[in-house]
């Protein structure tokens, strides 16, 4: 499996401000892989061509959630590792941390999963997944503009995520 | 037998007194409303031109409704006479009700003698729309357009009302503004009352 974001070399960690945890990327995807949305503020290496990227990030997840749910010690009734899961099924795995980045995830009832990678030095960001969902359903679905299901093209979004995100790292 | 009270029945739905009702809406439900009613219009017309010509009379049914209720309501049923008095009953009064605070400016053009403006930072419709770059100057405002040219119709000042984006420096979203553009007939009168 390749894992991308940041430099392979030596990890160094980008010019941190105060709070010492800056995005690099972010993912947006429906429940049925479509990658919603993608923006990178710091990436320095990129390995796959975008589709690949996307394909790879979403393949990596469903098999992540679908492994931590049948591993989990405490649930009960688990079925066939490999059967695919409803949204609210089984634990929810919530962000994973290498040397040099960390990653974190978060769905939605609806099937939309939000993913920030971000310098592995960062608290939990659950709260900043869930403000960044609540973006979504403000500037997004409310706009008469975009088709659900399509890839996101609003500038209300994008401005004010990118705020957020400054104003977060 | 637990006792009731008794309801006033009445008999003639025109005597029942006129409820004042809820004064607050759901912004979110009206979001997805207006949304709605946007996409529905985009699946009847083929260009932009008819879509904004849609939104606003959609808007032009409310703006005869508000102008009722409004002059009912507020006014104690005067009628409005003069181009300023409806001017600011429109800024003021209709804006409240609909947006809950006064529009943020009322000027008048200069160009044109007929032309008056009224300029919001950002309408209260517009709040959760981005347009895409490929519908050019479409503005989901042209709903408001259409309630201020509902209004100035029905209380007797026929206009031609659009609403424009004008972007601002040192802000990334433009004002918008509404072009209220009065008819001959309007000035005259208006001439003639002095």
């Amino acid at each position: 499996m390749q894992f991308f974001g940041g430099s392979d070399v030596s990890p160094s960690p980008p010019a941190t401000t105060a709070a010492g945890h800056n995005a690099n990327m972010m993912y947006m995807f429906n429940r049925n892989g479509v990658c919603l949305f993608y923006r990178e503020w710091n990436r320095p290496l990129h390995t796959l061509n975008p589709q690949q990227d996307h394909k790879l990030m979403f393949g990596l997840l469903f098999s992540l959630k679908s492994l931590t749910a049948k591993m989990d010690p405490t649930s009960g009734d688990k079925g066939n590792l490999g059967m695919p899961q409803l949204p609210g099924q089984g634990c929810s795995f919530h962000c994973f941390r290498t040397n040099t980045y960390k990653l974190s995830f978060m769905e939605s009832p609806s099937g939309i999963k939000i993913i920030l990678v971000t310098h592995p030095k960062t608290g939990d960001l659950r709260e900043a997944t869930k403000y960044i969902y609540n973006l979504y359903v403000e500037y997004v679905v409310k706009n008469p503009m975009y088709a659900p299901g399509t890839p996101i093209r609003c500038d209300l979004f994008t401005t004010n995520l990118d705020q957020y995100v400054r104003s977060i790292s | 037998m637990i006792s009731v009270g008794k309801i006033k029945q009445y008999t003639n739905v025109l005597d029942k007194p006129l409820a004042k009702g809820k004064q607050e809406v759901s912004l979110s439900a009206f979001s997805f409303l207006f949304s709605e009613l946007v996409q529905y219009s985009q699946t009847q017309v083929d260009n932009i031109a008819e879509l904004e010509r849609r939104l606003e009379d959609a808007g032009y049914t409310v703006g005869a409704r508000v102008l009722e209720l409004l002059c009912h309501r507020e006014k104690g049923n005067r009628r409005e006479t003069r181009l300023l008095g409806i001017l600011s009953f429109v800024h003021s009064t209709v804006w409240k009700v609909l947006f809950g605070k006064v529009a943020d400016s009322l000027e008048k053009g200069t160009e044109h003698e007929d032309e008056y403006m009224i300029s919001e930072k950002e309408l209260l419709v517009n709040r959760f729309i981005s347009i895409p770059k490929d519908m050019g100057t479409f503005n989901c405002g042209a709903f408001v357009a259409g309630i201020v040219r509902g209004v100035l119709d029905s209380a007797g000042f026929p206009a031609v009302v659009t609403a424009h984006f004008v972007p601002v420096e040192g802000q990334q979203r433009p004002r918008t503004t509404i072009l209220i553009k009065f008819a001959e007939e309007v000035l005259r009168r208006e001439a003639r009352l002095g």
